[in-house]
């Protein structure tokens, strides 16, 4: 498994969902055991969550087929320990079933957020999105199939994705605009909505998304322009945020993208910071699209115990 | 990613799985004391040794087999080895360690991997000592390509763009690239070392189109080199280092029909540590993420102990306690275990694990390694402390130090800066011989504890001296000494004596090959007895090639006369009795050019003899005896002794001079009381 | 009697004229013969076709009655009619058939028609000039009002390009080729393609423009000089030199002269890049000084004057900032600010401990600049990228912003990307402090960053560094088009305080300063 790890570390954000598809892949092609008790370390943990929380399905599948619905069941519930030493038979194959579901998931959640498009965008409208993310990308593209409207891009540096998207874009034949990070608030009074996506949902309905992306809803704030972000189900965390320094929030990679190392002695004078991922916190957020329809940020916690088991909330 | 496992299925077909040799040593003591009992591989960079950051680095750029050639205490390095990762059965390579104690060069480690046949494709080529985050699969793919094409390309240099005065350019690996650029050919490579004046071959130049001359280049010392390196290295035995193998190409080009390409890498990042100015450097840029995904908080290791990351580049382990008012301003690592007093200011430094430092500590730009005890009130600036130390109270630890293995220091001493101390006293007897001390060291080997506190039990190192090889032309790195600000061209304090001497670099070449020519003229003479005649046809023609001042010309053949002898045998007596034979047999040359009643060539004869013995001390002894002898002989007159005397030295080493007029005081005496008694007392 | 027939004489006379200028343009020409109040009426039937205008038929109907009236006054008078040709046929013409009316009729009548006549004679001039009545009548309408909307915001409207084309042609200055293809919100404002070399067409010998506006002009464009206390500065010096060279041709004055001089560099400099605030405001002091100031001085004493004038711009700011900058501060500034440059250093050559975070933004990545004075000073340095300025803004304390302008509603016009960073503030509660001097207050007033503005070039997007370009061959496609704005507007509540040179005053206060200037402008 270090293989998985040492290529999810060396990757910077490139598609959210390649990367899940793809340790899915490896965890289906792996599994070599039969008790509970292995259980990898990824990256993407939220992943991670949806895994264990099918094998805890499937372990107490005979007992509990229902996951934890009622709020009051969630509070009463004790810890409950499972001997995961006991071994199950058809463990195995009820989790590699589990996991297939995912994978399928993982797969159609794009259409299934496109397919909600033309509730979204009415015709003539300019859209602002930043960044490039594959969910909005078919978003826009299945709406400009019925409809006319401009779109305004911010490319999103150091790292271009939104320039990425830009070009597709145009290619579809969509009216595409692409501008830079520091015109935002600029052009935000002429924008009748902005799409976003994200990393990941959290679980107060928070956002950690590309790195920009607080200006953008702020500004949005600003001028009343509803915030819409378009995430799948998988992008949920169970996790909250207490404060921005909080450990492992943020990504930083390599600053050579905000500066040149080949810029000289400046550098060991300077520090330099290129974070990747930025909060967005929920009072900012209008409304989430995701494979299972349109929910405001104050739901998602409920969304939680649907997909995660709470004992799972925290892996270390 | 699913297209790594496509091109491993491919590779499997052909057989060539990707390798690396990592020569686990550098065969140079730039780190000593404190590699005396750790390999040099095995030191730890922001906590992690050397050696798991180039193994990373090769990993992730997709190389399958990894063979460590470890010399010095190579049993730690395989220990390490096995214990760690890298020999889990999901690694992603083999690491093999091969053992070999009597390698002392690179050369000799190629060789001997070219003897056990373990190469078989491609390989990458590094010391143990890289961090780097480059992405070695393009280059290699590149260099493949390449050799389809053309079999004799059979080195790829790394080289990253980093321009002259960049704070991570190391001078001792400084070098001048000529390239091709329309292929990235290397068409010639030099070392700059301190020279201000290179020279480039003109061939170079005309036979190329195209020819671009990079002085902005780092050598990484990563190479993708071809299946034949290291038979290359086994044909040619003076190889010793790889730079010595690309002149070798460079200049058997014709012949061999090799070729040697680069690749300018520059974005990423790539560096060696090749002494403590890099190591302090590199650790800087390690905390600062530009060797992102190689930092702190990754988990190399795969410890548990895995760092968070916080503002301003501080690293804290889990574990790690910190006391009420410690301020850990930027770029600052803390190991696990440790703890940190009240007070404590810490910036730009590394804290090892299980240090325990204590109140009103100030440490700046210092690497502390594991289980180290600081006691209250020190100030320990740019230096690095190694395992098991104990820093009492009040002890200031000033820049450029190196406080190596076990010692123990204070309470309330200041180090002098650059001091360099270790737990044992030095051993008298050196690799690097010269066992009688030298008489203008004037200083003694090693020091008593008792000079560095009361509680303490230190030595002070001194760096042996490398003696008059190649090494001479290599600058070494001084650290912690303060770089001058603003200036692209960073200069260094240069108030420590390089061990070359300057004065040989003032002295025209011309005027030293002209005196080596004449040298080895006068032995020649001896050998195949020339008359004095044809003696002095010679020494003008070489005066009129080498284009000599007639000034020099005097004094030069005076001193050569006195030189030879001295060079023959270093007898004292012995010496005098063939410094006064040459004299006798070459009278007829030297009058030649000294001749009587002129005073001008005196006097440049004498001065020569001034300088000379300013340069060899040893001829102060009979310095008089000299000049009585040349006196005598009636080279040299009384008027021109007065007058040489009397005048007042201008030149630098005044204080030298004035003790040699001092010696010659008696003779002149003599002189003027006009005794004319011959005084040969020996 | 008398004064009937002198009215029935001008009448008369302005019928001739009439028929003499439309005879000159009619294209088919009546035959003298018949009634002599066909040929009149036809010329005046000619005339009404050539108005063509529907207002002006129901005038021409109304034309027919007084010709027969005064072909039936004319003969009932027996009046001979004076010169020229058509006029007898009026005299012989006797329209029996019409009755003899009432004097009162008569009367009303006449009035009637000097109504018409008037009427006609506004018609004889508009159907003098070709076509564009409208515009003479809306362009005597405008010399009535002042120009509100400068030139440079009338990109889309024809017409004002056309004529400033023509006024740039006078001036012999080279005109910028526009740009294809433009984002639409900004259609109004020009842009232009990067071309070679501005100056290609400007013959040595014939140029209108002194070499030191050329310079200037040619470094404003390649963006040599940028930061509009630098441009003004620049220029000022540009201008003290064309002074200094300048001398009166024989029989002119010189203030008009000079200002007849400076029109056409003015009109170049605008070419090269849009004037900033600063630049305007420098150039209308210039101005005022030369045609008042220097009404009977000679050159020497113009420019003696002049340099006067250059210093009485300020630009030191308030020297209060240093109380506003304590220890242990944390800094956030955008981009390069001169201003705020100096007011860094000047606190730190005081001693006090902070830190500075500079935040940049593409293209123009100006913040490397600041950087690196801000380092060579020895003042403690963060770099960031403006979407990390939330990440920034967490341990920030105070944010300092310089400004392109300060407009009469109390907005900020500063570089683009300075009021994302306001808003970031305020809503992390730092205080926003902007440092501008009063020289760049403007009367002007804007609510967005759309209605003036200034557009860059959109190819110094598409450079992203060492990594290959996804944009590079952007203009194939015609749904996508590249933005590059360089200023924009914050709104007042984004911003604590400005520091001027007159003290610490809020946003709002702009028009009041703007007011106590002019008071003092009108003294002097």
């Amino acid at each position: 498994m270090d293989k998985v790890q040492v290529s999810i570390q060396n990757t910077i954000p490139a598609g959210q969902g390649d990367i899940s598809k793809w340790t899915t892949a490896r965890v289906i092609s792996q599994t070599k055991w039969t008790t509970a008790r292995g259980y990898y370390r990824l990256n993407g943990q939220h992943l991670v969550h949806e895994i264990l929380f099918h094998f805890d399905s499937a372990l107490k599948g005979s007992e509990e087929a229902d996951p934890q619905e009622s709020l009051h069941k969630l509070l009463s519930a004790e810890g409950q320990k499972e001997d995961y030493g006991q071994s199950v038979p058809n463990l195995k194959a009820t989790v590699i079933e589990a996991v297939n579901e995912l994978k399928t998931e993982l797969e159609n959640s794009a259409d299934n957020i496109a397919g909600q498009a033309l509730e979204h965008i009415h015709s003539n409208e300019v859209i602002l999105t930043a960044g490039k993310s594959k969910t909005v990308e078919a978003f826009l593209k299945k709406a400009a199939k019925k409809r006319k409207f401009q779109v305004m891009v911010v490319e999103c540096a150091p790292f271009y994705h939104g320039q990425e998207l830009a070009m597709s874009l145009a290619k579809s034949g969509i009216e595409t605009t692409v501008i830079n990070d520091a015109a935002v608030f600029a052009i935000m009074s002429r924008v009748n909505k902005v799409i976003i996506g994200t990393h990941t949902v959290m679980a107060n309905g928070g956002l950690k998304a590309i790195n920009g992306s607080h200006a953008i809803a702020l500004a949005a704030k600003h001028y009343s322009v509803p915030l819409i972000v378009c995430a799948a189900m998988f992008k949920l965390s169970p996790q909250f945020l207490c404060s921005y320094d909080q450990d492992a929030f943020n990504k930083f990679v390599s600053p050579q993208d905000v500066l040149n190392f080949s810029e000289g002695e400046i550098l060991s004078k300077v520090q330099v910071h290129n974070p990747v991922f930025d909060y967005v916190p929920p009072e900012l957020v209008t409304l989430f699209v995701s494979n299972i329809g349109g929910n405001a940020p104050s739901y998602v916690y409920r969304l939680l115990s649907e997909l995660y088991h709470p004992d799972d909330h925290d892996i270390q | 990613m699913s297209g790594k496992g496509k091109h491993r299925g491919a590779d499997i077909k052909q057989e060539d799985i990707l390798q690396a040799v990592v020569i686990a040593d550098t065969f140079n003591v730039r780190f000593a004391p404190i590699t005396e009992k750790k390999p040099r591989t095995l030191l730890p960079v922001v906590n992690v040794p050397m050696l798991d950051y180039t193994l990373e680095f090769l990993a992730a750029g997709g190389i399958q087999e990894i063979f460590v050639f470890c010399c010095h205490l190579a049993d730690q390095i395989r220990t390490h080895i096995r214990n760690s990762k890298w020999n889990d059965s999901s690694s992603p390579c083999t690491v093999t360690p091969i053992l070999s104690e009597g390698c002392l060069s690179m050369g000799d480690a190629m060789r001997e991997i070219e003897d056990k046949s373990l190469i078989r494709s491609d390989f990458i080529l590094v010391y143990g000592d890289i961090v780097s985050n480059l992405d070695l699969r393009s280059i290699i793919q590149e260099h493949k390509r390449r050799r389809e094409k053309d079999k004799n390309a059979v080195m790829t240099v790394i080289m990253k763009k980093a321009p002259p005065g960049h704070c991570s350019r190391c001078r001792e690996d400084d070098s001048l690239v000529a390239m091709d650029s329309t292929n990235d050919r290397i068409l010639h490579y030099l070392k700059t070392g301190n020279q201000k004046k290179l020279q480039i071959p003109v061939e170079v130049l005309t036979d190329n189109k195209n020819v671009q001359l990079r002085y902005d280049l780092l050598d990484c010392q990563i190479s993708v080199c071809s299946p034949q390196v290291p038979a290359l290295f086994k044909d040619n035995f003076d190889y010793l280092s790889r730079d010595d193998f690309i002149k070798g190409i460079l200049m058997n080009e014709e012949v061999m029909g090799n070729t040697i390409f680069g690749k300018i890498v520059r974005d990423e990042y790539a560096a060696r540590i090749s002494n403590l100015q890099m190591y302090d450097i590199i650790s800087r840029d390690i905390m600062s993420r530009w060797t992102y995904p190689l930092v702190p908080d990754n988990s190399i290791n795969n410890h548990d102990n895995s760092l968070s990351y916080g503002r301003h580049n501080v690293y804290l382990s889990k574990d790690v306690t910190l006391a009420r008012g410690c301020i850990l301003e930027e770029n600052v690592v803390v190991g696990s275990g440790s703890s940190i007093g009240c007070n404590t200011v810490i910036s730009q430094s590394v804290i090892g694990n299980n240090c325990k430092i204590g109140e009103n500590v100030n440490i700046t730009g210092s690497y502390v390694w594991d289980d180290i005890t600081i006691e209250d009130n020190c100030v320990i600036e740019t230096s690095v402390i190694c395992d098991n130390v104990t820093v009492y109270d009040g002890v200031t630890v000033n820049p450029g130090s190196v406080i190596s293995w076990d010692v123990k220091v204070g309470p309330g001493v200041h180090l002098p800066q650059s001091c360099m101390l270790q737990s044992h006293p030095v051993d008298d007897d050196d690799d690097f011989g010269d066992d009688l001390p030298e008489a203008d060291q004037g200083q003694q080997i090693t020091e008593s504890s008792p000079d560095f506190g009361a509680k303490s039990k230190a030595y002070e190192y001194r760096a042996p001296c490398d003696s008059d090889e190649e090494d001479e032309e290599l600058r070494q790195d001084i650290w912690g000494l303060t770089l001058h600000s603003d200036d692209d061209i960073s200069s260094v304090d240069s108030h420590k004596s390089d061990e070359f001497s300057d004065e040989e670099e003032e002295m025209q070449d011309e005027v030293s090959m002209f005196y080596t020519e004449m040298i080895d003229q006068l032995r020649r003479s001896e050998e195949e007895n020339i008359s004095n005649e044809n003696m002095i046809l010679e020494i003008n023609s070489l005066k009129h090639a080498y284009n000599i001042a007639i000034k020099d010309l005097h004094g030069m053949v005076l001193k050569s006369l006195i030189d030879l002898p001295f060079r023959q045998n270093t007898d004292g007596q012995q010496l005098l009795v063939d410094i006064k034979k040459n004299l006798t047999k070459h009278l007829p040359l030297l009058k030649n050019y000294i001749k009587p009643n002129s005073t001008e060539p005196q006097m440049d004869g004498l001065m020569a003899l001034e300088e000379f013995s300013l340069q060899e001390p040893r001829i102060n002894t009979v310095l008089v005896k000299i000049l009585h002898m040349l006196y005598d002989m009636d080279v040299l007159e009384e008027q021109v002794l007065f007058r040489w005397h009397k005048s007042i030295p201008q030149a630098e080493d005044v204080p030298e001079r004035e003790r040699l007029r001092k010696q010659v005081e008696p003779l002149i005496k003599w002189l003027q009381e006009a005794e004319e008694e011959s005084s040969e007392d020996e | 009697m008398g004064d009937i027939v002198s009215d029935i004489i001008v009448l008369k006379s302005r019928q001739i004229e009439l028929c003499q200028t439309n005879w000159e343009h009619q294209k088919d020409k009546k035959p003298k013969g018949g009634k002599g109040g066909n040929p009149a009426g036809d010329c005046k039937g000619q005339g009404q076709q050539k108005t063509a205008d529907g207002s002006k038929s129901p005038r021409g109907k109304t034309e027919d009655n007084p010709t027969d009236v005064t072909n039936q006054t004319d003969p009932s008078k027996g009046q001979k009619p004076k010169g020229p040709q058509k006029t007898p046929n009026n005299g012989s013409q006797t329209d029996p058939n019409k009755p003899q009316k009432s004097k009162a009729e008569l009367k009303a009548e006449r009035r009637a028609l000097q109504e018409q006549q008037r009427a006609l004679k506004d018609q004889k001039k508009e159907t003098g000039t070709s076509g564009s009545s409208k515009d003479t009548s809306s362009a005597s309408v405008a010399k009535i009002e002042p120009k509100r909307v400068p030139d440079h915001l009338m990109a889309d409207d024809v017409q004002a390009q056309k004529k400033m084309a023509k006024k740039l042609e006078k001036q012999k200055i080279p005109q910028r080729t526009k740009v294809q293809r433009q984002v639409r919100l900004f259609e109004h404002l020009h842009q232009y393609e990067r071309e070679v070399s501005l100056t290609q067409s400007l013959s040595f010998r014939n140029s209108t423009i002194h070499p030191a506006i050329v310079r200037l002009g040619v470094q404003y464009a390649e963006g040599v000089i940028c930061g509009s206390n630098a441009r003004c500065l620049a220029m000022l010096v540009a201008f003290k030199q064309v002074i200094a060279d300048y001398a009166t041709p024989a029989h002119k004055e010189l203030s008009r002269d000079l200002e007849a001089k400076i029109k056409p560099y003015i009109s170049f400099l605008n070419q090269c890049r849009l004037m900033s605030v600063s630049m305007g405001n420098a150039i209308k002091y210039l101005k005022y000084n030369i045609s008042y100031g220097t009404r009977d001085l000679s050159e020497i004493e113009v420019s003696k004057t002049f340099e006067g004038i250059k210093i009485i711009l300020p630009l030191k700011p308030s020297c209060l900032e240093d109380k506003k900058i304590v220890d242990n501060d944390v800094i956030v500034v955008y981009a390069c600010s001169s201003l705020v440059l100096r007011v860094l250093r000047t606190a730190h050559e005081h001693g006090i401990q902070f830190r500075v975070i500079v935040i940049d933004g593409r293209p123009r990545m100006e913040g490397k600049e600041m950087l690196r004075r801000l380092v060579r000073a020895g003042i403690k340095c963060s770099y960031m990228l403006i979407n990390a300025v939330s990440y920034a803004m967490q341990e920030a304390t105070k944010v300092f912003l310089g400004a392109h302008a300060l407009l009469a509603n109390g907005c900020v016009m500063s570089r683009v990307g300075s009021s994302q960073l306001a808003l970031v503030a305020k809503s992390f509660n730092v205080s926003v402090l902007v440092c501008c001097q009063t020289y760049k207050f403007c009367e002007r007033g804007q609510t967005d960053s759309f209605v003036l503005n200034e557009l860059g070039d959109p190819d110094d997007l598409v450079n992203i560094g060492n990594k290959t370009a996804y944009l590079s061959d952007w203009r194939d496609y015609n749904s996508l088009t590249l933005l590059n704005l360089v200023y924009d507007v914050t709104p007042p509540e984004f911003v604590s305080v400005v520091i001027t040179e007159l003290g610490l005053i809020p946003c709002t206060s702009v028009p009041v300063v703007l007011r106590m200037k002019q008071v003092e402008t009108a003294e002097t």
